[in-house]
C-alpha cells in the first residue's frame, strides 16, 4: 500500500511541479536591454558607469546578469533563445563565437561620429567593440620587497630566485588566458617585439625552470590573495584586479614593465531580442565621457583615447593606458592564442604535471 | 511478497532517469563522435597525448586515498557515536551533520587560512617552536579538503547501519564474554560490511567528480579529470569534453565492477541479506586462534579509548573550518586575510539587507525542500524493489541510478539545459529540482537500499498473517523502524541540492538564483558577505536540528503509542 501511494506520489509531484512553475521569459519589448558580465567589483563599477546613467538617459531599464559563461550561451543562441542581448567578456570567448556564428555584427550608427573617429580599428571590429582595456603582468607584495629597497622589475627579475627569494604565484597550464608562456620567453631574453609566435618549447624549459619555486594558481582571486595572504611574493595577475586590493589598503606594487596589454569586448547576441537596444547602449559605453567614469571606479582603461581627457592625472597613472605604463607593455597576439591554446595547454600540462 | 510485483516499483526511478537524465545525457556524449567532426578523432587525441590518461589514473588514486581515510575514521567515529546515550549521541551526530550545510566553497576557503604558509596551523607550529610545514597545495591539502566534505556521508552511512543492528545478538556476544573489540571483529565488523562497502563506494564514485577542492587546495599534481572536462567546456570543445567523459564513466564502471567481484555479497549492488536469510558467519582473523584471543585481550582495552579519540579527531576536522569562518565574516576589511585586522558586523547586514542575497537563500531552501519530496518518493519504492529482487532488470536500474554520480556533473548539467531549454523548463523552481534530483536519487538510494536490506522483512510477514492490512503494517512496523534512514536519505537529498552549484548555474537564471551560485559568484570577488552567508545559514540549521531533536522525541513517542 505504501508502495502504491509512493508511486502515485511520485508522477504527482512530477506533474504538479512541471504544471506549477514555468519559465520566465525576458520580455522582449522597447524598453528593456539584459547584460551579463563578470560580476562582483567589477560589474558594480559598470553599473555605476554604464547602466544606471544610460537608464537615466534613455529610459531603458537594463536587467543584468553574472557569469557569462559561453557554453551556456552558444546552447542559448542555437535554441533560439538566448536570455540576454548583451555579454561583455574576454576577446577569447568573443572570437570562439565568431568561429560558431553566434554573433550580430554592431550596428555603429549610434555611435558619434567623433568617437569613432577616434577610437583605434582594433577596438570596433565587426563582431565586438572594446569595453575596457587591461594589462596582465607581475605584482608584488611590498610588505617582501620594501619599496625603496631593491625590488623586482622584469621577468628576468622574477626568474631571479636568489636575489628576490620566495615563492612565485603563476596561473595553471589550463588558464590560457594569461601570459605565461610570453613571461618566460621575456625572461629568456627574447625582445618583445619578435614574441609571436610563441616557442612553446624554448618557454616550456624556461618555466621548468622556475618550478620549484611556484605556487600555482586556479582561480583568479588566487592571484591577488596569495599576494595578501604571505603565500607568494609576487604574482602574475590582472591590473585592475590588484589595483582593487591596492585601493582597499593591501600592500601590493603592479609592475607596469613587460605587462600583456589587451581589452575586453562587447558583443551582441544573435536572435537577441532587444538588438537595437544593445546598439544604443553599446555607442553610449564608448562615449568619452562613460569610460571617464569607468576609469575613475577602479583601474579600468578606457578604450576611446577621447575619455583620456576626461580622466584626472592621479587616476590616470593607475591605468594600463597611461603613456608611462603604456610603453612598457606589449599587445597580447588573439589570433596565434585562439589557433594554438590547445597545444600550449597540452605542453605545459605533459611538462608540468 | 511476489517478487515481480516488488519489481515493478522500480518503474517511477526508471521512467525519471529515462526522461530527464538517460536520454539528454546521451545525446550529448554522443558528441564526442559528431563534434568538431564526425569521427573518433577525439578518442584517438586522447591516446596520443599521454597526458590525459595520467591525469584520469591520478583522479582514481586521489580518490581511493581519500575514501580509505574516510572509511577508517568514520567507522570508529560511528561506533562511538552508537555506544552513546541517545541525546548526547544527536548533539555528535549534529556536528556531523551541520557542515554539510556550510557551502563547500567556504569550507574550502577556510582550509585554505587554516593550512596556508601563514595559516593557523603553520602559526601554532611556529609557536611551539616547530618548523613550518607545506600543508597546502599539495596532496595533503587536498586530501584534507576532499576529506572534510566527504566524511559526513561515510559517518552517517555507517551511523544508521550501526544502528540496525540487531541488540540481541551483540548481547548475547558479550554475554558470552567478548570485549569490545573481539566484538568488533567478530560481530559488528561481518553485519556491517554491506555498510562499509556502501559509503567506500559512494566515498570514491563522489570524490571523482571533485573539480573545486583541487583547484582550490592542490598543486596541479592533483589536477583531476573534472577539471580538464570544465575547461574544455569552458573552451566549447564539447566533443573532446565528452570524449573525456565517456573515458571517465567506462573506468569508473570497470573499477566497480572489480570491486563487486573481489567483495563478493559485500556490495549493496548484489544484497543477500535480504528476506531475513541470515549472513554467512565469518570473521576477521589476522592471526591463528590463540594469538588472536591474547591480542584480542590487549586490544580491548585500547579499543574503546581509541575509538573516543578518533571521534574527537574527525568532530574537531569537520567543526573546525566552521568555526573558522566566523572571523572571517567578521572582518572589517573587503578581502579575506587571516587574523583579520579589525572587527565589524557590516557584512550581515550587508547579508540581510541584500535583496539578491536573501531571495537566493529562499530559493535554494524551497528547491531543496521539494527535491528532498520528490527524490523520496522515487527513492523509496526504487530502493524497495532493488533490496527485495535479484532480477536482473532491477541491478541494471541500479546502476543507472547510481551512475549519475559517476558523470561529471558539468555534462549531466549541460545536458538537462539543453534538454530544458526546448521544453521551457530552465529558469523555474521546476527545472532545478527536477535537475536536483538526479543528483540526489543515487544518495537517498543507497542509504535506503543499505536499510531495506538489513531490514528484517519476516516482521512484516508475521504482522500480516497476524490480520493486519499492507497499509497499517507498512505504518506501524516497517516504517518506524526504517524511520531513522528515511529521514537520513531525506536529508542527504535535501544538503545535496542546497549545496549544488553546476545545475544551478545552468538551469537557474538571472532571477532564479540559489545560495551557492550567489556565493560562487561573490567568491569571483572575494566578497566577505559570503562568509556572514555561510554563518547565519550555519546557525539556521543548528537551530533547526535542535527543533527537529524535541519533535523527533514526540514522534517516537507517538509511534510506540499507536503501535500498541
Amino acid at each position: 500500500m505504501i508502495r502504491k501511494l509512493s508511486f502515485a506520489a511520485a508522477g504527482i509531484l512530477c506533474l504538479a511541479m512541471l504544471a506549477a512553475s514555468r519559465a520566465e521569459d525576458a520580455k522582449p519589448g522597447s524598453g528593456t536591454l539584459a547584460v551579463v558580465s563578470w560580476g562582483g567589483s567589477y560589474q558594480e563599477a559598470q553599473r555605476k558607469a554604464y547602466f544606471q546613467p544610460f537608464e537615466k538617459e534613455t529610459g531603458i531599464r537594463v536587467v543584468e546578469g553574472t557569469g557569462p559563461q559561453i557554453e551556456k550561451t552558444r546552447a542559448q543562441v542555437q535554441s533560439g533563445h538566448p536570455e540576454f542581448d548583451i555579454a561583455s567578456t574576454n576577446q577569447a570567448f568573443n572570437l570562439i563565437g565568431i568561429e560558431q556564428g553566434l554573433w550580430l555584427p554592431i550596428d555603429y550608427r549610434y555611435f558619434a561620429p567623433a568617437d569613432l573617429q577616434a577610437m583605434p580599428e582594433v577596438m570596433r571590429q565587426k563582431y565586438a567593440v572594446g569595453t575596457i582595456s587591461y594589462a596582465e603582468g607581475l605584482a608584488i607584495s611590498q610588505a617582501a620587497f620594501a619599496a625603496g629597497g631593491a625590488q623586482p622589475n622584469s621577468w628576468a627579475d622574477a626568474w631571479d630566485v636568489k636575489k628576490f627569494p620566495g615563492k612565485r604565484a603563476l596561473p595553471w597550464c589550463d588558464i590560457a588566458t594569461y601570459p605565461l608562456p610570453e613571461a618566460a620567453l621575456l625572461a629568456d631574453g627574447v625582445p618583445a617585439e619578435k614574441l609571436y609566435p610563441l616557442d612553446i618549447p624554448r618557454a616550456i624549459a624556461k618555466l621548468k625552470q622556475l618550478a620549484p619555486d611556484v605556487v600555482w594558481w586556479h582561480d583568479i582571486n588566487q592571484a591577488g590573495q596569495m599576494l595578501t595572504s604571505g603565500e607568494a611574493v609576487m604574482s602574475m595577475a590582472p591590473s585592475n584586479r590588484i589595483q582593487t586590493l591596492i585601493d582597499a589598503g593591501a600592500p601590493l606594487k603592479i609592475v607596469w614593465n613587460q605587462n600583456r596589454y589587451t581589452f575586453d569586448v562587447w558583443y551582441v547576441l544573435k536572435g537577441a531580442p532587444d538588438a537595437d537596444n544593445a546598439m544604443r547602449f553599446i555607442a553610449f559605453a564608448s562615449r568619452p565621457e562613460s569610460q571617464a567614469r569607468m576609469a575613475k571606479l577602479g583601474g579600468y582603461g578606457p578604450t576611446n583615447p577621447r575619455a583620456l581627457a576626461l580622466i584626472d592625472d592621479a587616476t590616470a597613472r593607475k591605468l594600463p593606458t597611461y603613456a608611462d605604463n603604456f610603453k612598457l607593455e606589449f599587445q597580447k597576439n588573439e589570433e596565434w592564442w585562439k589557433n594554438n591554446r590547445q597545444k600550449w595547454v597540452e605542453a605545459c600540462t605533459a611538462a608540468l604535471y | 511478497m511476489e517478487k515481480s510485483r516488488v519489481g515493478r516499483l522500480i518503474w517511477p526511478a526508471l521512467a525519471f532517469l529515462a526522461s530527464f537524465y538517460l536520454v539528454p545525457t546521451l545525446r550529448t556524449l554522443a558528441l564526442s563522435v559528431t563534434e568538431p567532426r564526425p569521427g573518433a578523432e577525439n578518442f584517438l587525441h586522447i591516446l596520443r597525448a599521454p597526458v590525459y590518461l595520467e591525469i584520469l589514473g591520478n583522479t582514481f588514486v586521489i580518490a581511493a586515498q581519500v575514501a580509505a581515510i574516510c572509511l577508517l575514521l568514520a567507522y570508529p567515529t560511528a561506533l562511538f557515536i552508537v555506544a552513546r546515550r541517545r541525546a548526547v549521541a544527536d548533539i555528535l551526530m549534529a556536528l556531523v551533520i551541520v557542515p554539510f550545510f556550510t557551502s563547500l566553497l567556504v569550507r574550502n576557503y577556510a582550509w585554505v587560512f587554516l593550512l596556508g604558509a601563514q595559516g593557523a596551523v603553520n602559526r601554532m607550529l611556529q609557536g611551539l617552536g616547530l618548523a613550518r610545514q607545506s600543508l597546502m597545495y599539495n596532496r595533503f591539502g587536498v586530501i584534507v579538503g576532499m576529506t572534510d566534505i566527504l566524511l559526513p556521508y561515510a559517518v552517517l552511512i555507517l551511523v544508521n547501519v550501526l544502528r540496525g543492528l540487531d541488540p540481541l545478538v551483540l548481547r548475547a556476544a558479550v554475554s558470552l564474554g567478548s570485549g569490545p573489540f573481539s566484538l568488533l571483529r567478530c560481530v559488528v565488523l561481518p553485519l556491517s560490511r554491506s555498510g562499509i562497502a556502501a559509503s567506500f563506494i559512494l566515498v570514491f564514485v563522489i570524490g571523482l567528480a571533485f573539480f573545486v577542492t583541487p583547484a582550490m587546495l592542490g598543486s596541479p599534481h592533483e589536477t583531476m579529470i573534472a577539471n580538464t572536462i570544465s575547461t574544455e567546456v569552458g573552451f566549447l570543445n564539447w566533443g573532446f569534453a565528452t570524449a573525456l567523459a565517456i573515458l571517465l564513466l567506462v573506468a569508473t564502471l570497470l573499477i566497480v565492477s572489480l570491486m563487486q567481484a573481489v567483495f563478493g555479497n559485500l556490495s549493496t549492488i548484489a544484497p543477500s541479506l535480504g528476506g531475513g536469510r541470515p549472513p554467512r558467519a565469518w570473521s576477521v582473523r589476522l592471526l591463528p586462534d590463540r594469538a588472536m584471543t591474547a591480542l584480542d585481550r590487549v586490544l580491548d582495552r585500547v579499543w574503546p579509548a581509541a575509538c573516543a579519540m578518533t571521534a574527537s579527531i574527525v568532530l574537531a576536522l569537520l567543526i573546525l573550518p566552521i568555526l573558522f569562518i566566523i572571523p572571517l565574516s567578521l572582518t572589517s576589511v573587503d578581502y579575506f586575510v587571516f587574523p583579520p585586522p579589525g572587527y565589524s558586523l557590516r557584512w550581515y547586514a550587508s547579508f540581510f539587507t541584500d535583496e539578491r542575497w536573501m531571495a537566493a537563500t529562499g530559493n535554494s531552501l524551497v528547491v531543496a525542500g521539494l527535491t528532498a519530496c520528490l527524490t523520496l518518493a522515487i527513492a523509496v519504492p526504487a530502493a524497495l524493489a532493488i533490496a527485495r529482487t535479484r532480477s536482473r532488470l532491477v541491478s541494471a536500474a541500479y546502476l543507472l541510478i547510481l551512475s549519475p554520480l559517476i558523470v561529471p556533473t558539468i555534462i549531466t548539467a549541460i545536458s538537462l539545459y539543453f534538454f530544458f531549454i526546448r521544453i521551457g523548463l530552465t529558469r523555474s523552481i521546476a527545472g532545478l529540482v527536477l535537475g536536483h534530483t538526479v543528483g540526489a536519487l543515487p544518495i537517498a538510494v543507497v542509504v535506503l537500499v543499505t536499510a531495506f536490506s538489513d531490514f528484517d522483512w519476516t516482521l512484516e510477514r508475521a504482522a500480516l498473517s497476524l490480520g493486519s492490512s499492507r497499509f497499517d503494517a507498512a505504518r506501524r512496523v516497517v516504517l518506524p523502524l526504517v524511520l531513522g534512514a528515511l529521514v537520513t536519505a531525506a536529508f542527504l537529498a535535501f544538503l545535496s541540492s542546497f549545496d549544488d552549484l553546476l545545475v544551478a548555474l545552468f538551469v537557474g537564471g538571472i532571477r532564479l538564483e540559489t545560495l551557492p551560485r550567489l556565493m560562487w559568484e561573490s567568491l569571483q570577488e572575494i566578497n566577505p558577505t559570503i562568509a556572514a552567508a555561510s554563518t547565519v545559514v550555519t546557525l539556521f540549521v543548528a537551530g533547526l536540528l535542535g527543533v527537529l531533536q524535541l519533535l523527533r522525541g514526540r514522534l517516537a513517542r507517538r509511534f510506540a503509542r499507536s503501535a500498541t
